[in-house]
């Protein structure tokens, strides 16, 4: 009996690993910290970055990657060519917390690394999100701003991939 | 294979018991994932939010996703996103009409507010409720003073009330000029603080009823002003209503020094009686002193 238990575990934890969710290896999975990776969207309308104003006046642009709060903004002077994006995403024990889409050539500080994984595909990347936004092993905030994040890329794929999650019955 | 259809059925029937509670919180996370889409929604250009917002209205969803829904509506600075919220507002029932007629107020487009006067008028009293509160959010006392000029009954008393929240002061008194006061009104007073508008009440005692319930209402406005004032009414009241409405106020603003003044001050032994009961309700420390020199005094 044992023995017929042993390998129905065995047989069932394969068929739940075949039939699990696709997440792409983006990040590394358990390598904790900020991470960093560029994607090409050609429809992504994302022009975001941080600002706060003093006086009617731009005081700062760029985004603090361990502040609090963000203050993001369509518009000024970090417009990113349009079709670069650049998601950061922390992992703490193998889990993403904090996810944020910025334009590629927002300035980003933080006080710790922040990895540099290079260029994704949209489809890794949409993957990525998916795999976070469906994982309800996760916390409510990550998979919430990972939701935030997809939308703000505004691409076709991630409205189409809204539109299922809300049509889904 | 066959070892596997064995371990299905061991895993089916370890499952049966729970399948039924998993598959309700499965049905829950489904729902909650929805409900952050759409609230995700908030930050996407109309054009890219409308279609899957409109899907979501026209199709059989939860009243809660849908009430999302109309939230990014509401946000959103088009005709056609303030047609459908007035849409739902005008021909649809229950919560989702209520909460279509509150997301008007929240938007606080103009247009589809004037356009609730019509909800109002032809809706249930939950939807008139409704439209007062998407007025009241939205600010906009005149229109809710107009509904109070033509209604009666509870609606002339909840446009009233509604008109104290907004601390429409000036609509208030114009009301009292035309209708005379009345308990709404005088609770509206007190809400919106118009502690002047019920002093002269208060004085007024031409209606025994309505001076008491005004002595009483002042207490709620609170301050040194309103308590200097009631212990005045309590000195010079003439019938025993206008001196417990005084002492009700000082209790409602938690005048405990007035009252202590008033018991060192009354040699009436029913009044300090009275008033020693009120500084006991009170919960007044200077009770205890009270009682002390009381025992002292030998009693």
């Amino acid at each position: 009996m044992t023995r017929m238990i042993n390998s129905c575990f065995i047989a069932l934890l394969l068929l739940a690993l075949a039939s699990g969710p696709v997440v792409a290896d983006l990040p590394p999975e358990f390598d904790d910290g900020w991470h960093t990776w560029q994607v090409e969207e050609t429809d992504a309308s994302s022009a975001m970055c941080c600002f706060s104003w003093k006086h009617g006046k731009v005081s700062q642009n760029g985004c603090n990657l361990d502040g609090r709060n963000m203050s993001f903004s369509k518009d000024g002077d970090c417009a990113a060519a349009a079709g670069k994006l650049q998601v950061y995403a922390q992992l703490k024990s193998g889990r993403p917390v904090r996810i944020h889409v910025l334009s590629s050539n927002c300035p980003v500080s933080s006080t710790t690394q922040v990895k540099d994984l290079g260029q994704a595909t949209a489809a890794d990347n949409l993957a990525w999100f998916r795999g976070v936004i469906e994982n309800r092993e996760l916390g409510r905030k990550a998979r919430e701003e990972a939701l935030f994040a997809l939308v703000l890329t505004g691409t076709d794929a991630a409205y189409d991939y809204l539109d299922r999650l809300l049509s889904h019955r | 294979m066959k070892t596997l259809a064995k371990c299905f059925l061991i895993a089916s029937a370890l499952s049966f018991a729970a399948n039924s509670t998993a598959q309700s919180d499965a049905s829950r996370g489904a729902e909650e994932l929805k409900i952050a889409a759409m609230e995700a929604l908030i930050t996407a250009p109309p054009d890219r939010a409308l279609p899957l917002v409109n899907k979501v209205l026209a199709g059989d969803n939860s009243n809660e996703l849908k009430g999302r829904a109309l939230f990014i509506l509401s946000q959103i600075d088009r005709p056609e996103a303030q047609e459908t919220l007035l849409k739902f507002a005008r021909e649809s029932s229950g919560e989702l009409q209520e909460e279509a007629i509150r997301m008007i107020g929240i938007g606080g487009d103009p247009g589809t507010l004037s356009a609730l006067k019509s909800v109002y008028e032809s809706g249930n009293s939950e939807a008139r409720e409704a439209v007062l509160e998407a007025l009241m959010i939205a600010g906009d006392k005149k229109a809710v003073f107009e509904i109070a000029l033509t209604a009666t009954g509870d609606d002339y008393e909840e446009a009233v009330d509604m008109l104290g929240v907004m601390d429409a002061r000036d609509e208030l008194r114009d009301l009292r000029a035309r209708n005379g006061a009345s308990e709404a009104l005088i609770d509206a007073y007190a809400i919106s603080g118009d502690f002047d508008e019920l002093r002269k009440m208060a004085l007024d005692g031409s209606d025994p009823g309505i001076q008491a319930q005004a002595i009483e209402a002042m207490g709620i406005v609170g301050g040194d002003e309103v308590n200097s004032t009631l212990v005045q009414i309590y000195r010079d009241a003439t019938t025993e209503d206008i001196r417990e409405a005084a002492l009700d106020g000082m209790l409602i603003s938690g005048h405990d020094e007035g009252v202590l003044e008033l018991y060192r001050t009354t040699e009436d032994p029913a009044l300090k009686k009275a008033l020693l009961e009120m500084l006991v309700i009170m919960d007044s420390d200077e009770v205890w002193n009270i009682i002390d020199s009381a025992l002292e005094g030998g009693l």
